[in-house]
């Protein structure tokens, strides 16, 4: 089946692995959602609200523009 | 799959075989005659009981496969929960307004509950399967 991406980018997988191989479950738990919109978010098929960026950025101790990224000059994922 | 995503399924399938119950059984019931003459509204709430039971018995199912996450909706699952409702609401005021149209041209009371009724099935099929199709694909939020 065809999968929409968003049109927000993100480097989580690649920044959870430099945190210490942080797994999808532990960011999950550490944000209050499932390990479901963790992949989602990941896979680029769900763009988090920015109160939930925001806590993705914290739980990963990163600035938000260095974890997220809109169009050109986004952060690759 | 989460939890929200398999509920959503559970509900479309016992929504759908207690629709295809109730219309083969309409369609016996009337056995060749008029199908308006077959008294519906029996049946209606017979099929309420089988949809409140068999979706009672799936959401068992799956809470008890993954207690954790049972009952417990996030960001994404209140967004998705949203944006079903709100299409689904289109086809409830369409179906609404036909069944206005019915009573308006005085119908016989069989077609104006059964527009109704299918209103209610098919706007909650439509949002349930706007739902799966969002967590399928994501995208559009």
């Amino acid at each position: 089946m065809n999968k929409r991406r968003t049109k927000v980018t993100n480097r989580i997988k690649h920044l959870r692995a430099e945190s210490g191989q942080m797994t999808q479950a532990e960011l999950a738990e550490k944000i209050g959602v499932t390990r479901q919109t963790v992949i989602a978010i990941e896979g680029g098929k769900y763009s988090p609200s920015l109160e939930m960026a925001f806590e993705i950025a914290h739980a990963l101790d990163r600035p938000l523009d260095e974890v997220f990224g809109f169009g050109r000059g986004s952060p690759d994922p | 799959m989460s939890y929200h995503e398999k509920s959503a399924w559970a509900i479309a399938g016992s929504l759908l075989i207690v629709s295809v119950w109730y219309l083969t059984t309409l369609a016996s019931e009337a056995g060749g005659a008029a199908v308006a003459t077959v008294e519906y509204r029996g049946l209606v709430l017979v099929g309420v009981v089988l949809l409140a039971v068999l979706a009672t018995v799936t959401h068992i199912l799956l809470a008890a496969s993954d207690p954790g996450s049972a009952g417990v909706a996030d960001e994404r699952d209140r967004r998705y929960n949203q944006l079903g409702e709100y299409v689904g609401g289109f086809v409830l005021g369409t179906g609404t307004l036909l069944a206005l149209g019915l009573a308006v041209v005085e119908a016989d009371h069989f077609w104006i509950g059964n527009s109704i009724l299918g209103a209610l099935v098919l706007s909650e099929l439509t949002s349930l399967g706007t739902r799966i199709l969002l967590y399928r694909r994501g995208g559009l939020v």
